[in-house]
């Protein structure tokens, strides 16, 4: 950690480091035996998905062909997509205007807003959920993608305003002042200096819409009534059978969905981990 | 009052109504959001707490019935034990979950070699859909499952975790810890965010790791453990999912959780109104303990630029 | 962005009112059930040809995965619309009817006198609720004893018969667990269809006759008896049946099965299939004692909102007819609802299924789907067996609060 101390303080960094590791790969080991279990049960042959063995005596990748073929599974993914993107377009970018405007300005009535914000998320889904659906079906969204799109541009997500307005609000006011004396105005100051500060709090909202919405089931199921525009959570339950369960076909599309956001995760992890600092710390 | 306060009014005046057309143009988005899709619906269930409505013959059913729902709720032996299930299970996991995914993230917070990859490692839980991971802990939490050969080699017989009703809650929570990766990532930017040279000077002060935690890493990274609290209490109070995917309530309503009861209310005995009803008793629940935070906050959080909530 | 969102709007409704007008020229029906496209491939070949045949009417399908089925069908109600034609498991079929949603199918069928109706009787009254005719079942399955050959051969036990008691099936399940190789002789499971089936082929009950009643059925002595020891089989050192944490370790009762580790279950038709698979010697028969036992199904029925009843009648029609059956039959091994296909079958059965095909002419129709007092007594006889199971009282407090709880459900 720092160089300034002694010899004999460096030892004992080094065991603290030498344990913290060995607790690290316990903990991954745990973490990743129901992952290992997953990618095993993928490979299983037909036969041996009750055998209660962890490991396939053979490993069936037809597995993966086969449960491709076996839903549309290019069409469901494209499904996803449309909604996907979008989402994650409008999300990060209202929750970021929205969460600047909470952070940067004394404006009337903000507090008692912002505690609304947060309200919108104590009242249990299960009963806006119906309710919400006679909305969107009153004004034709129905069998659309626009519910599971369009709400996403109007900063729906109190979780992700909040969690960017925290962050900005661990920047110190000086930078967008010193823009605003240079003659910029608000919204000059929230693209030029405000949202490249940002990133890492961007690309975790981006992260975070990305999954959530990648495996809403809910939302597609009650809003999309043709077969032609399910997704793949849709597509994925598909496999759970009413009476027999193909669990190894299951887990194999379960990989394949996974693994996109197992890149994306990987591909951010780096802009993210530097400093969603939501902290009073000097960063940023 | 002296000339210079005098002169200075008129201008916090203006300013105060520059501070209040941006603010209120930034948050435009969500507040048209906030009539067009969500108050709507909220609105609705608050209406719909003073019905009854059996949702499949449709709107027209609709029968106002004034506080009758109230009334049965307070005489209801399973809410008072969906409550009990639900104020344990809050009691237990946030604080747990806090403090573990911060002691993770502190570990992810060193650095190793191919921390990149370890850390990708923490963040899969979240990835797994629950229909693959709720099979699996069914496994792991069973009577020979991982969690009890562990416990074997401390010389202690573990029950079969999710099928007695002594544990069942506990399974749950224990599942839990696996799901917070995404806690974890916030706690761990939030440490990035501290700066070195703080450590570095109270080094030289001679204060020991104890010290320095509570003394610097805490206070530094407290709004995030605000953030984390408060998104903790909003999610914890509306645990549902694993609960209606691994035990259903059971055993013995031993995992009734509070949205789980809800939810058979609404869906499988067709009580919207009732149903609704017990949605805003927990919205009530769920504002208290929010606002209790963040009245505490004052205390305890430490904000770079004063911008309290 | 307000005028923007207006704009979108109206062009929203011209879409929905052209979209309206197309459709006028058809009477469609929309028609909704769970499953997938492959279990499915019977309905649509039908609806396929329907649609062809037809010139007036189209059906439109909507298959729903089994996990969000109820979510979808709620929402979609919620509205006052929903869909023409709804499918149903039977354990939901009073409840649907308690809250007024599907159509009483006797006027039409009373206008249809040339109607054609081959269904076999006792599976087409499985869809009359209160004397009407509300569904039309178009797959079922009858419950009847699984039972491993190489298991039973393993330890040199006799297989079932058909003239078998409970007794002889209890004393070869003794024979059968053999703790050493972790195996058991008998599923006592909790599944209530199970242990209900259980109770009714020893000639016990948790309603009475014309199930309006449960004092002296669900409390009885008799029935407390055979509760504690239905009960006891899967408890204690000396057990017979796997219990909770058995399961959990063997990978549930189907694996179990599957694994030689379990020698006899009670179980639907659907398990035919998964056994296959699986290449378990394995054999049926009907239940013991007097072979009475649950038939499950599922139906479909016309909702209250449809507005072309007739329209509907015909598709139903359609769906749960002859050829529809025979298409089932072949694409899912779904059994025939009509008799003489049902005998047609009978030799591509397979030896081993036989005693499923024995169960069907002892199939009662499940408590639920009785009377109104059903699906309470169902439910309070659950809780009760799970607090005896976890030994929450005596035997007979507990089945005297379940008379408690049967009368308080009736009372709201």
């Amino acid at each position: 950690m720092s160089v300034v101390t002694g010899a004999k303080n460096k030892i004992s960094v080094k065991i603290g480091r030498g344990a913290a590791m060995a607790i690290l790969i316990f903990l991954s080991v745990l973490v990743l035996i129901p992952l290992v279990w997953t990618i095993c049960m993928s490979l299983k042959p037909d036969g041996e998905i009750y055998n209660g063995r962890f490991f396939p005596t053979a490993l069936q990748f037809d597995n993966y062909i086969r449960s491709v073929t076996k839903i549309d599974f290019f069409l469901y993914l494209a499904n996803t997509l449309k909604i996907v993107i979008p989402s994650v377009i409008g999300m990060v970018f209202s929750c970021a205007l929205v969460a600047y405007g909470f952070s940067r300005f004394d404006f009337k009535g903000k507090r008692a807003w912002f505690l609304i914000l947060l309200a919108t998320m104590m009242i249990p889904g299960q009963v806006t959920m119906i309710p919400q659906f006679l909305l969107y079906r009153m004004i034709g969204w129905v069998n659309t993608y626009l519910p599971l799109t369009v709400p996403a541009f109007f900063a729906t997500s109190g979780y992700n305003v909040f969690l960017m307005r925290s962050f900005m609000s661990g920047i110190p006011k000086d930078f967008d002042e010193a823009a605003t004396i240079d003659g910029a105005g608000p919204l000059r100051s929230f693209i030029r200096i405000m949202l490249p500060m940002c990133q890492p709090v961007l690309m975790a909202v981006t992260v975070f819409t990305f999954m959530g919405t990648w495996n809403d089931f809910n939302g597609p199921l009650i809003y999309l009534y043709d077969a032609k525009k399910y997704t793949l959570s849709l597509g994925l339950s598909f496999f759970k059978g009413l009476y027999t369960s193909q669990w190894n076909l299951l887990m194999a599309a379960t990989v394949l969905v996974m693994l996109p956001i197992l890149i994306l995760f990987f591909l951010a992890q780096d802009y993210i981990i530097n400093g969603i600092s939501i902290s009073s710390g000097t960063k940023g | 009052m002296s000339a210079i306060t005098a002169d200075k009014k008129p201008k916090t005046n203006l300013n105060q109504r520059r501070q209040n057309r941006y603010g209120y143009a930034f948050i435009a988005p969500w507040l048209i959001g906030l009539f067009l899709f969500t108050l709507i619906p909220m609105l609705f269930s608050l209406f719909l707490s003073f019905c009854k409505w059996d949702i499949v013959t449709g709107l027209s059913s609709i029968q106002w019935i004034g506080t009758q729902n109230f009334t049965k709720i307070f005489n209801d032996g399973k809410f008072y034990k969906a409550l009990e299930v639900t104020f344990k299970y809050c009691l237990i996991s946030i604080p747990a979950y806090q403090i573990i995914s911060l002691i993770v993230a502190m570990l992810l917070n060193m650095r190793i070699k191919f921390m990149h990859g370890i850390r990708l490692i923490f963040f899969l839980p979240s990835i797994i859909p629950t229909i693959a991971s709720s099979m699996i802990w069914m496994q792991m939490l069973g009577k020979e499952g991982i969690l009890n050969q562990g416990l074997a080699l401390l010389g202690i017989s573990g029950p079969s975790w999710l099928k007695t009703p002594q544990t069942a809650l506990y399974g749950l929570i224990i599942m839990g810890v696996w799901g917070i990766g995404n806690t974890i990532i916030i706690y761990l930017s939030g440490l990035q965010g501290v700066g070195e040279e703080l450590y570095e000077a109270s080094a030289i002060d001679g204060a020991n790791s104890f010290q320095r935690f509570f003394k610097i890493t805490i206070p530094m990274i407290s709004p995030t453990i605000f953030f984390n609290v408060v998104m903790a209490v909003i999610g914890s109070f509306q645990y549902f999912t694993q609960a209606f995917v691994m035990t259903e309530g059971g055993p013995l309503n031993s995992t009734l959780f509070y949205n789980l009861y809800l939810y058979t209310k609404a869906y499988k005995d067709l009580q919207m109104g009732y149903a609704s009803a017990l949605a805003w008793i927990m919205f009530v629940i769920i504002l208290f303990f929010t606002l209790l935070v963040i009245r505490s906050s004052s205390f305890w959080v430490y904000y770079q630029n004063d911008d309290k909530i | 962005m307000k005028k923007l969102l207006a704009l979108a709007l109206a062009l929203c409704m011209l879409l929905s009112i052209t979209a309206v007008a197309v459709a006028d020229e058809k009477t469609v029906i929309t028609v909704t059930w769970w499953g997938d496209t492959d279990s499915s491939k019977a309905e649509l070949l039908m609806i396929e040809k329907f649609n062809a045949e037809h010139d007036d009417i189209e059906i439109r399908a909507d298959i729903v995965p089994g996990d969000g089925y109820g979510d979808r069908l709620l929402t979609s109600f919620s509205s006052g619309e929903g869909y023409d034609i709804f499918a149903s498991g039977e354990g939901d079929f009073y409840k649907w009817v308690g809250a007024n949603m599907p159509l009483s199918l006797n006027d039409l069928i009373a206008n249809d006198p040339d109607w054609n109706n081959e269904m076999n009787e006792a599976i087409y009254n499985f869809g009359n609720i209160n004397g009407d005719q509300y569904y039309l079942v178009r797959d079922y399955n009858p419950l009847a004893l699984f039972y491993n050959k190489d298991v039973f051969d393993r330890y040199n036990v006799a297989y079932p018969t058909a003239d078998w008691t409970w007794d002889d099936a209890i004393a070869a399940a003794k024979e059968l667990t053999v703790a050493a190789d972790n195996t058991f002789g008998f599923n006592a499971q909790s599944w209530e269809y199970a242990a209900l089936t259980y109770f009714a082929s020893k000639g016990l009950d948790i309603v009475n006759e014309d199930c309006t009643a449960v004092e002296g059925y669900l409390d009885s002595p008799e029935f407390a008896a055979a509760l504690a020891e239905y009960v006891g089989f899967s408890t204690g050192d000396d057990r017979i049946s796997p219990d909770a944490a058995d399961q959990d370790t063997f990978g549930g009762t189907s694996a179990m099965f599957i694994n030689n580790k379990l020698a006899m279950t009670i179980s639907g038709a659907w398990d035919k299939a998964t056994f296959e698979n699986a290449g378990v010697n394995y054999g049926t028969e009907v239940v013991p004692g007097n072979h009475d036992s649950y038939l499950c199904a599922s139906a479909f029925a016309i909702s209250k909102n449809c507005k072309n009843p007739e329209a509907a009648w015909e598709v139903i029609k359609a769906l749960t007819g002859t050829e529809c059956s025979e298409l089932r039959f072949e694409y899912t091994a779904a059994l025939p609802t009509v008799d003489s296909l049902l005998d047609a079958m009978r030799a591509d059965y397979g030896e081993a299924n036989l005693g499923i095909l024995a169960s069907l002419n002892h199939a009662i129709q499940p408590v639920g789907l009785r009377g109104a007092i059903g699906n309470p007594a169902v439910t309070a006889f659950r809780n009760a067996f799970e607090r005896v199971q976890f030994n929450d009282g005596t035997v007979e407090q507990i089945l005297a609060d379940a008379v408690a709880e049967v009368a308080e459900a009736i009372a709201e």
